[in-house]
């Protein structure tokens, strides 16, 4: 019975994306969209194909991830720093608060020309954007995860015999763990569209960078299959995200659903 | 010499708005030792206020709060607290949660699995030790509470509406449960409830409070033979007219209460 209703979800879910799909080649196939606008989709399959199996995808991947990864890593160790500070001190609140408020609504990849300027056409720069990018959603949750911890809980943990000294360890950060990793969910996609965005334009290797070579020489099938290589990717990053989440944290109820 | 000795407390704070509120105001009550005494009142008269001064978590404005003659200067492990909304670590199993208080005291862990296995027996949890409190229903979830901090073995027990939130039934159970386990460690407990009926079924001394600013209007002495069967006890003639004598004496604060915050045409002037 579960193992039916799971095909029957799973099939009700891929039906849109196949006939989008089938759409696609059906367009493009009868000519009503030229392909020198839009490659078919059958040869962006054969694309996808050769890119991942000659290992031209893997070359560049790598080169991606570890900027995304690398870029994220630094903002969950910033950001749930800050967002404690933030939570637990208020002359830290004081001084951080407008500078998050500031930083929040600046699109981050607007500093690209700066940090070309500053670090050049390299990782170091990338991590960079990366990192403001990915850092304010991790403050942001952190901090709220902080100040929601129920104070019954403190005030139990008070009088069990935890000291104010060792309420951080062994209450607040239990409870705003599921905060926390709602941040690092919220920026672990950001990180995905930042380093394409930087690397289009900054960057000599790279996904985006594939992607921008492909576009300018009009290679519109390896175009489009790095593109969906790309998102296979980000999905399964955060399928894998969303996985270990509801296991680390299996006690919290909001990590039942969804 | 009482175990809790609460002299002369008077709490005031301000409100959002700005003004000065008196929560409750000099008030003075004796809790004797392996005492079991309620304390009833009309909502919002600072009973609850009243318990975390004892527990130590909010400060009094003037008076002491003194254990076994010692002054109350924050939480400590002498006073055990059960909450209405439990207040369990949701990271922690069940068994981990009757753990915390012994794991703080530096228990060897062979005795903390002895421990913990007699009050999971005591409390009728077998087979939920490795759940999640989420996993578990209210009633459940106050006997985990209620686990955790006998398992502490506190000199005091602070409960707090610790039935509040539970249906008629569970609470009824959860009553007699406590009072078992109350006769057996005969600890002393100090009970805050609305619950006038709840006050007198378990309690041998009922502190009416007034409302706010709370002070103590009238204290209440019950007399049951607590050998006696719950429906036994709660038919007998002795129950039925302390229970009236304290429902009359709550009643009065409610009444008044209402009156202050209604003007003439009966309209609510609270908000």
């Amino acid at each position: 019975m579960i193992g039916q209703t799971r095909i029957a979800a799973a099939a009700s879910a891929l039906a849109p994306i196949a006939a989008l799909l089938a759409g696609w080649e059906i367009l493009t196939r009868t000519g009503l969209v030229s392909t020198q606008v839009l490659p078919r989709f059958s040869s962006v399959g054969v694309a996808a194909v050769d890119l991942a199996v000659s290992g031209t995808l893997g070359q560049h991947l790598v080169v991606s991830l570890y900027r995304a990864l690398g870029g994220l890593a630094l903002s969950l160790v910033a950001g749930v720093l800050l967002g404690f500070a933030m939570a637990t001190s208020r002359p830290a609140e004081r001084f951080f608060d407008p500078l998050v408020s500031l930083l929040y609504p600046l699109p981050k990849t607007a500093l690209v020309p700066l940090t070309m300027v500053w670090l050049g056409v390299t990782d170091k720069a990338a991590i960079l954007v990366i990192f403001l990018a990915g850092l304010l959603p991790i403050v942001v949750n952190t901090y709220h995860g902080v100040r929601s911890v129920d104070r019954v809980l403190i005030w139990s943990a008070r009088s069990l015999g935890t000291s104010e000294r060792r309420l951080l360890r062994r209450v607040v950060i239990p409870a705003s763990l599921p905060y926390i990793w709602n941040g690092l969910r919220i920026a672990l996609p950001i990180s995905f569209i930042v380093v394409i965005s930087v690397e289009l334009v900054a960057s000599k290797v790279g996904i985006g960078n594939l992607i921008n070579g492909y576009g300018s020489l009009g290679v519109y099938d390896y175009m489009f299959a790095t593109i969906l290589l790309f998102v296979a990717v980000a999905f399964v990053a955060d399928r894998v995200t969303v996985g270990l989440g509801r296991r680390l944290l299996r006690w919290h109820a909001e990590t039942e659903a969804s | 010499m009482a175990r809790i000795d609460v002299e002369r407390l008077t709490k005031t704070f301000q409100s959002i708005k700005g003004e000065t509120v008196e929560a409750i105001r000099d008030v003075s009550v004796a809790v004797g030792d392996n005492e079991f005494v309620s304390i009833v009142g009309p909502s919002g008269c600072g009973k609850s206020t009243l318990l975390y001064i004892i527990a130590g978590f909010v400060a009094p404005t003037a008076g002491a709060v003194l254990v076994d003659g010692k002054p109350v200067r924050g939480p400590g492990p002498d006073r055990g607290i059960v909450f209405q909304e439990y207040a369990l670590f949701p990271w922690r199993t069940v068994q981990d949660n009757i753990k915390y208080g012994l794991e703080e005291k530096g228990v060897p862990s062979d005795e903390m699995e002895r421990i913990v296995r007699r009050y999971v027996r005591l409390m009728g949890l077998e087979g939920f030790q490795h759940k999640y409190p989420k996993e578990l229903s209210g009633g459940m979830k106050q006997r985990v509470a209620l686990a955790r901090t006998l398992a502490y073995e506190p000199d005091v027990l602070l409960m707090d509406e610790p039935f509040g939130a539970l249906d008629a039934q569970t609470r009824e159970l959860q009553q007699d449960e406590l009072l078992a386990i109350w006769r057996e460690k005969k600890t002393t407990v100090l009970f805050v409830t609305h619950s006038v009926e709840e006050a007198v079924y378990l309690s041998e001394k009922v502190v009416v409070m007034t409302a706010r600013p709370g002070r103590i209007k009238s204290i209440v002495d019950v007399d049951l033979d607590r050998s006696r069967h719950r429906e036994d006890v709660v038919t007998s003639a002795v129950f039925e007219r302390l229970r009236n004598r304290v429902w009359l004496d709550v009643r009065e604060e409610v009444l008044k209460h209402h009156a202050l915050s209604t003007d003439q045409f009966g309209r609510d002037r609270s908000d």
